[in-house]
Formats: C-alpha cells, sequence, structure tokens
C-alpha cells in the first residue's frame, strides 16, 4: 500500500526526429515539496498544434491520487510545466527501455 | 566552367536582354527577379562552344543561417547568408552546406526551386537549446540542437537528417499531410526518403552502393547503433542500454498503434521506406533517377491531407503510370514495393 505522502510522478518523451523513447521516473516521501509543483500546472487545459519532429511529453502523476495525466507537444512545456519535468529528470531515475538480450558493449552508463 | 552568384544588377540587365537570343537566360533571370526581390540570386554557368561563350543562368539556394546561442529563442543571431565565406564555426558551416546539397537535388533533378517551388529562403537555426537532443522544422525554418554529448551529438553532422527537415518544408507547401497517424508517418518518410536522396545525390552512389541510414554518425562513440533509422531494414539501426531496441517495424501487418509520438509517425514511417527501398533496388541505379521521381510525382499531386498507406501507394502507381507507362517496369516496381510491405495498391491488405 502506497502510503498517503507517497509521490510517483513519470515523464515520458517520444518523438523528435531520431523518433526514440525516453522516460524518467520518481518516487518520493516528500508530498510537500511536489504537491505544489504538479498543482501548479494546468492539466485540463487543451495542447496546442506542434510542428514536425517536435517532441512529445507525456506526463504522469501516479501518487497522490487523483491520478492525472497530460500528452504535450515541447510547445506547451513551458512555465510550471517545464519546472515539474525538468524536476523529475534531476531527481528521478531513468526508466530503461527494453532491448534485445545481447552483451553489452557499453562502458559506461549514459544519463539524460 | 564558371558558377558565380549573380548580383541583382546583373539579373536586371540579362532579363532585358533580348529574348529571341537568350530565351532561357532572360526567361529565368525574370523569374527570379519576380520571385525573390529584393534579394535576388542564381546560378550562373559559363562555358565555351566553339568559338561563342553560352551563359547559362539557373535557380540557386538563398540561405541564412543564425546562432540561436543556447537559447530556445527563434531565429537568434544571423551569422552566414548566401554567399558569405565559411564561418568557421562547424554546425553553421555544415549546415549552410547541406542546404545547399538538398537544395541541389530539388532543383537540379525535380526542378524544384527552393521548398515552395518559387525560390523560398531557405532559413536554419543552429546551437539551440541546451544539451537539446532534436532538430526539427518549425513551419518556417530548420532548427537544430548541439546534442547532449553522451547519446547524440550535434544534429547538422548528418546531411541526411538535413535532407529530412528541409523536406517537412516541401511537404507542407505541396501536400499539408496531417501530421498524425498513417498521414503523419508517410510526411515523416517522404522525409527520410528525401534526406537520404541528398545524401545519394551528393556521394554519387547507387541504389545498392547506399547505406539507406538516417542519421549516420550523429550517436556518441558510447551508443550501441549505427543511425536514427534504417530504411532497409526497419528495426534494426540501433540496439542500446539507453535507447532500447530500434522499434520500428518493416511490414504493415507490425503497424504500431500508440499515442506517443503523434500517433507512431516515427515509428510506422518504416513501412513506407521499405517499401521505397524495395522499389529503388528493383529498378538499380542511381534512386534519385526513377524511384525518386515517382515519390516526387505522388507528393506533388494533391493528396488528400489524411492520406493512408493505401493512398498514398495508389498515388505512387498512378505517378509511375503517367510518367513511364501502365506496362513497365517502374509500374510494376512500385506495385511489388508496396506489397513487399502488405500495402496493396487498390486499398485493401494484400
Amino acid at each position: 500500500m502506497a502510503d498517503e505522502a507517497e509521490v510517483r510522478i513519470q515523464v515520458t518523451r517520444t518523438g523528435g526526429v531520431a523518433g526514440t523513447r525516453r522516460g524518467w521516473s520518481v518516487e518520493s516521501r516528500e508530498s510537500g515539496r511536489w504537491e505544489p509543483l504538479v498543482a501548479a500546472c494546468p492539466w485540463d487545459d487543451e495542447p496546442p498544434a506542434s510542428g514536425a519532429d517536435r517532441f512529445v511529453w507525456r506526463i504522469e502523476v501516479i501518487a497522490p491520487p487523483p491520478a492525472r495525466a497530460a500528452s504535450l507537444p515541447e510547445t506547451a512545456v513551458h512555465g510550471p510545466w517545464r519546472e515539474l519535468v525538468e524536476r523529475v529528470r534531476e531527481e528521478g531515475e531513468p526508466v530503461r527501455p527494453a532491448r534485445s538480450v545481447r552483451p553489452s558493449r557499453r562502458r559506461r552508463p549514459a544519463h539524460g | 566552367m564558371v558558377r558565380s552568384i549573380v548580383p541583382p544588377y546583373l539579373l536586371a540587365r540579362i532579363a532585358d536582354a533580348d529574348p529571341e537570343r537568350f530565351p532561357a537566360a532572360t526567361a529565368a533571370a525574370r523569374r527570379t527577379i519576380r520571385l525573390d526581390a529584393p534579394r535576388t540570386s542564381a546560378r550562373l554557368t559559363l562555358s565555351v562552344d566553339g568559338d561563342s561563350l553560352v551563359a547559362e543562368l539557373s535557380d540557386a539556394p538563398d540561405r541564412e543561417i543564425a546562432d540561436a546561442g543556447g537559447r530556445e529563442q527563434l531565429p537568434g543571431r544571423i551569422v552566414r547568408r548566401e554567399g558569405q565565406p565559411a564561418s568557421g564555426d562547424v554546425a553553421v558551416d555544415e549546415a549552410y552546406d547541406g542546404l545547399g546539397a538538398t537544395f541541389d537535388l530539388y532543383s537540379e533533378v525535380f526542378g524544384r526551386n527552393s521548398i515552395d517551388g518559387a525560390g523560398l529562403q531557405l532559413r536554419a537555426s543552429v546551437h539551440y537549446g541546451r544539451l537539446y537532443d532534436n532538430a526539427f522544422w518549425d513551419g518556417e525554418r530548420m532548427v537544430f540542437g548541439d546534442g547532449d554529448g553522451e547519446v547524440f551529438g550535434r544534429f547538422t553532422r548528418s546531411l541526411s537528417v538535413i535532407g529530412h527537415e528541409l523536406t517537412h518544408g516541401v511537404t507542407q507547401f505541396a501536400s499539408g499531410l496531417v501530421y498524425h497517424g498513417q498521414s503523419g508517418a508517410l510526411t515523416e518518410s517522404v522525409s527520410d526518403v528525401f534526406g537520404a536522396l541528398v545524401e545519394q545525390y551528393a556521394r554519387g552512389q547507387t541504389s545498392e552502393q547506399a547505406s539507406w541510414l538516417i542519421g549516420e554518425g550523429l550517436f556518441t562513440a558510447e551508443v550501441e547503433g549505427d543511425a536514427l533509422r534504417s530504411m532497409r531494414h526497419p528495426g534494426t539501426a540501433y540496439d542500446d542500454d539507453v535507447l532500447g531496441r530500434d522499434p520500428q517495424p518493416a511490414h504493415l501487418d507490425d503497424y504500431i498503434h500508440t499515442d506517443e509520438d503523434d500517433g507512431g509517425v516515427h515509428l510506422n514511417s518504416g513501412i513506407p521506406n521499405r517499401a521505397f527501398v524495395l522499389v529503388a533496388d528493383a529498378l538499380g541505379g542511381h534512386a534519385w533517377e526513377r524511384a525518386g521521381r515517382i515519390w516526387y510525382d505522388a507528393l506533388t499531386t494533391r493528396l488528400p491531407a489524411d492520406v493512408d498507406f493505401a493512398g498514398f501507394a495508389l498515388a505512387t502507381a498512378r505517378a509511375a503510370s503517367a510518367r513511364y507507362g501502365e506496362v513497365s517496369a517502374e509500374l510494376d516496381a512500385v506495385r511489388a514495393g508496396w506489397h513487399g510491405v502488405g500495402v496493396t495498391i487498390d486499398g485493401g491488405r494484400s
């Protein structure tokens, strides 16, 4: 059971000319730090149209309730949205995508 | 043979010359002046034929490169205009050269003067944002990030990506396809097709010699992958810890339904991408000559904004038939190419 103070937020970036999928997820017990950021975001606004090869962001608040989600073109990710996304990327962990089972030759993990 | 940029006063003089004696030159000069005023450029080619000097005037690009200086404000400071020497900033100069190579393909192969067909200025901004992992078309200009340095390097490094971005401009003027679902995936595919052709034309490669990779050289050495996409073998461009496995399908059976990425536009583009390579391989030689011509004709025939794969396939078959005949190797190749990725020309599934 999630305790009441627990915060879980996930942001996912898709699209861009590369069409790659990158995700970041944060879990925190400091709801007092996160809730004002989440509350400041205009969750019900209609997102604007975007240009070709722009990123598409999916922002999901899984906890605390109520669960909220928004899909936004990167042109809409400014102000409180931008603050929320940047903080999740800074304080959260990357969500690793699926890959084939094959030995890695990567020398060190990349961040981003 | 001398190539030079013609100054406006000379264009005016050529336009006023005797049209009986110099029909091509006067027409080209008048067209250039009409479309591009007050800044005009054209390419003057001088050659000697026997004892006469032959002057040919052809379309030339009008490029303008800006430096966004790491900010997300566009356009930034203009740092290189048409005809100016290399700036010494590699991203600026790669963008300038890449825009020129893209202009050349459209102008010399398809007879299209810039992205709107009427000499529109080609604008790009480089050094956009901080560690920005993308390049995009904003409806007026191409914009390139420097990459984060860990997964991506600078996005101007790939000529196919520069051609890809500029082709978004061509599609916008030629068809205005909806950037979502199948019409969005076709928009992406068309950008990959002509991005690849820009690279092949610049290198003089045949279909067989070409890598058919989009964005080769953009990844850092840390990434396990060759490029952003493989047109010949969609789904095989990378397989990496951070990026995961290249998710592109190569057949309609594997079409991805998703809300992400504007409805999977960069994923499902693998299907029409492979159809194009199958056509190019079947015809052989330089892909821009026949396969590219067919795709260009299809793109510029008033497609419905929400055209799907089958509708675009039909447009390519009509284009092949109109240019090469109803009984032709070209039409056969187009039909076989689409069949190879599960799309039938008649609109249904194969």
